[in-house]
């Protein structure tokens, strides 16, 4: 059985390309819906990345060794799955658009603000495309090289910020607000979805993966909750609700005030460059989605010859979806966030109910 | 951009011409996917300043 990833590399993954929308998006939006106590809500929304983690978790035990569209076709038939792919395909070309114009816009509001954004993105497709050359596993090494070198400055980072926050900000904590944070924890459950990927890399892991693998996912589900919420924590305590939700990037700002006994700062470069990072490791998974999408739509053997057109394709769509900051946010707010919950928690949760009541037998020979 | 494309599209198509022609559907699913993408560049370069699909659901969703 070739085994080319483990579920170690996927959960590295999973929180590598969730890292930048949860330090772009995440404060902002908690702070607009949940006021000050809106940094509460990452932690109710591990009740919701717990459900999501344990239907990975229980597919993938049911189903060892098939992928999404397999278990699909199992559960609902060959018309209907390829139907639902179709639908995939449609919110993940709309995804990574979005996901096109948030590194464009990163880049133009921090390190690069007279730059066009054709050339960045030009760039991005040529470092996407040399990275998918070099294969899947590539990718994955990529992020599991990287992840905790990230995780440990962010624990610098925090350590050294610990005497600017301003526990006023923070405490005594809103009941007023206490409804709104539980609701705005689904702006935290949307990115914590990505978790989905391990289902379309089910088929790369080995088939009988050992009950502590799957320790691993709930180790990443428990890690990105706790990620989250010292982010919003971070943000909240030093810049103030007010300042976090007028702001594009109120990250970037709180960073900017923090120094390492005064010997090292500016952080805030190193933050951008974090999150370009991830959302490069977030574009490249996009289109390894995109075109396995596209090979068991089309039934294919191999796709890789489809990245040109495809770039051609993402590269026009950015500008017909987003092109503005506040386009942007509207878009990620109003229809990338529901899209999310829909493809990443609700076809995966009644995937899950179906394979209750019609567990076929599996015949996929190993 | 679109032209810069046109000449990538072409090379591949060179390139990559026993795989596509090894089935019909591969160059079926490629010739289909440059045509969307072409049309999505000739509107492009028609209108640039055509709202965004964003623009247009603020408009419309209120």
């Amino acid at each position: 059985m070739n085994k080319e990833i483990t579920l170690r590399q996927i959960t590295f993954m999973y929180l590598f390309i969730s890292i930048s929308s949860v330090l772009r998006q995440v404060p902002q939006n908690l702070a607009l819906d949940a006021g000050r106590s809106g940094y509460l809500s990452p932690l109710w929304s591990g009740l919701g990345i717990a459900l999501m983690t344990a239907v990975v978790v229980m597919l993938l035990a049911a189903y060892p060794g098939l992928n999404l569209y397999e278990i699909m076709v199992h559960l609902l038939g060959k018309f209907i799955a390829k139907l639902i792919i179709f639908i995939y395909l449609l919110w993940l070309l709309l995804s990574i658009a979005a996901k096109v114009t948030a590194y464009n816009l990163t880049l133009q509001l921090t390190l690069m603000p007279g730059t066009k954004s054709e050339f960045l993105m030009v760039a991005l497709a040529v470092m996407v495309f040399y990275a998918l050359l070099r294969g899947i596993k590539t990718i994955f090494r990529f992020s599991e090289l990287t992840l905790g070198s990230i995780l440990i400055l962010f624990a610098i980072m925090f350590v050294c910020a610990l005497s600017r926050i301003r526990y006023d900000y923070l405490i005594p904590v809103s009941v007023t607000h206490f409804k709104e944070t539980i609701f705005a924890a689904k702006h935290v459950i949307t990115i914590g979805g990505n978790l989905v990927i391990a289902l379309f890399f089910a088929d790369k892991l080995e088939v009988g993966v050992a009950k502590s693998q799957y320790k691993k996912l709930w180790l990443g589900a428990l890690t990105f909750v706790i990620f989250t919420f010292v982010i919003v924590l971070f943000t909240f305590g030093i810049s103030g609700s007010s300042l976090t939700a007028n702001n594009p990037f109120p990250f970037y700002i709180t960073v900017k005030s923090i120094s390492f006994f005064n010997i090292f700062e500016r952080f805030e470069v190193l933050v951008t460059l974090i999150c370009l990072l991830s959302d490069f490791a977030a574009i490249c998974i996009m289109i390894i989605l995109i075109l396995r999408c596209l090979t068991w739509l089309f039934n294919l053997e191999d796709s890789f010859y489809l990245c040109i057109p495809l770039s051609m394709i993402i590269f026009y769509l950015t500008y017909y979806v987003s092109s503005t900051q506040f386009e942007f946010n509207y878009l990620y707010k109003n229809i990338i966030e529901n899209l999310n919950l829909l493809f990443e928690f609700g076809i995966p949760l009644l995937l899950a109910f179906f394979s209750i009541f019609r567990k076929k037998k599996i015949d996929k020979p190993y | 951009m679109i032209y810069i494309f046109g000449i990538t599209i072409i090379y591949t198509l060179v390139r990559q011409w026993k795989d596509l022609t090894s089935k019909k559907r591969n160059l079926i699913v490629y010739l289909f996917l440059t045509v969307i993408g072409f049309a999505l560049g000739i509107v492009y370069l028609i209108n640039p300043y055509m709202p965004s699909l964003s623009q247009f659901l603020e408009k419309h969703m209120k």
